[in-house]
């Protein structure tokens, strides 16, 4: 066998490709670096070894996303974008319909100060919007119970659920972007005195982040389950 | 609707080449090369089907020195069946349509 610099990265790759498998796995490793030392082709052996790599991977992550642990924080996260879903809309038909104080209790989650500030907003959201929220909201929430009860298709609900989330946002951008008058109220209600980073960059920054991570964790999760429960 | 387990055209194409010669021990390298399937698509296919129970698989010492032995594959009954199955489906004539009447 050659000593070239693609052959001795081709060993340390399947290595770690070895290593990287779960557990159960473990004689899987060991005929990926067997079967490295029989490619005689340099070339070939370190692509064989890149694809061990790849395949471990793959098993890692499936081996981790199936576990208990990651279901159920997956589930609550799921919930939080439920939860998330129908704040706003709650929020807002509270405040139409001066229901129960439930306009004040949820006021005071919001960031900031007093949430008045945001009234002349919720008077301005059209009723679409706050339908299809909650449309989004009911499709999350299925999606957890789908996930609780470790059956196939969170993520087909979940992706259903973040595309109208999307929609919704880039038909309201649109439309501040054509109405003047709604961009300048979308303005001043976002003014804050003081910036302050956790609130105008990591909040909104984990808001967009983690959905995609957990729509790419539903979907490899999806995937690498056998489909034995609709 | 879900597409069924052990479906996918990589799926087929590993069953159809290790069919071919069903009391064979093959290693990973020569059915990566027929079926064209690289090892990051071949590993998992093979440890998929070895844990439903469609491939039995063999460690083989070699006569090289100073190589390792070989980690070898092939079907079982239940996977040989599952191949002739998928030929089946594949082969299987389209239903007749109905002829068309003229206007």
């Amino acid at each position: 066998m050659s000593h070239s610099l693609r052959r001795r990265w081709a060993l340390r790759l399947v290595r770690c490709a070895a290593r990287l498998l779960p557990r159960d796995r473990a004689s899987w490793g060991e005929a990926m670096c067997s079967e490295v030392r029989h490619i005689e082709d340099d070339r070939a052996a370190l692509r064989w070894a890149v694809g061990a790599l790849s395949a471990s991977g793959a098993e890692r992550a499936a081996a981790l996303l199936d576990t208990g642990i990651a279901t159920w924080g997956l589930a609550l996260l799921t919930l939080c974008q439920a939860l998330g879903m129908f704040f706003a809309p709650i929020l807002i038909i509270a405040w139409r319909v001066r229901w129960l104080r439930i306009d004040d209790l949820l006021g005071g989650l919001l960031p900031g100060d007093h949430y008045p500030r945001f009234i002349r907003l919720m008077n301005a959201t059209p009723s679409w919007q706050l339908a299809l929220w909650i449309a989004a909201g009911l499709l999350f929430l299925a999606a957890t119970w789908r996930l609780a009860r470790a059956r196939h298709g969170a993520f087909a609900l979940f992706a259903t659920a973040l595309a109208l989330t999307y929609t919704v946002s880039g038909v309201a951008w649109m439309e501040r972007a054509t109405h003047p008058a709604l961009a300048e109220l979308y303005r001043r209600t976002y003014a804050f005195p003081r910036p302050a980073f956790r609130r105008d960059v990591l909040v909104p920054l984990a808001l967009q982040l983690l959905p995609l991570l957990a729509a790419t964790a539903l979907w490899w999760r999806d995937r690498s389950q056998p489909r034995s429960s609709a | 609707m879900a597409r069924p387990p052990n479906t996918s055209a990589q799926t087929r194409a590993l069953l159809t080449v290790l069919a071919g010669k069903p009391r064979s021990w093959r290693h990973g390298y020569e059915l990566s090369k027929e079926t064209r399937l690289k090892s990051g698509t071949l590993y998992p296919l093979l440890m998929r089907l070895e844990a439903q129970g469609f491939l039995e698989s063999q460690w083989q010492p070699t006569r090289q020195p100073g190589r390792p032995p070989r980690h070898l594959y092939r079907l079982t009954s239940a996977g040989a069946a599952l191949a002739r199955e998928h030929e089946a489906a594949h082969h299987a004539p389209e239903p007749a349509r109905p002829m068309e009447t003229p206007a």
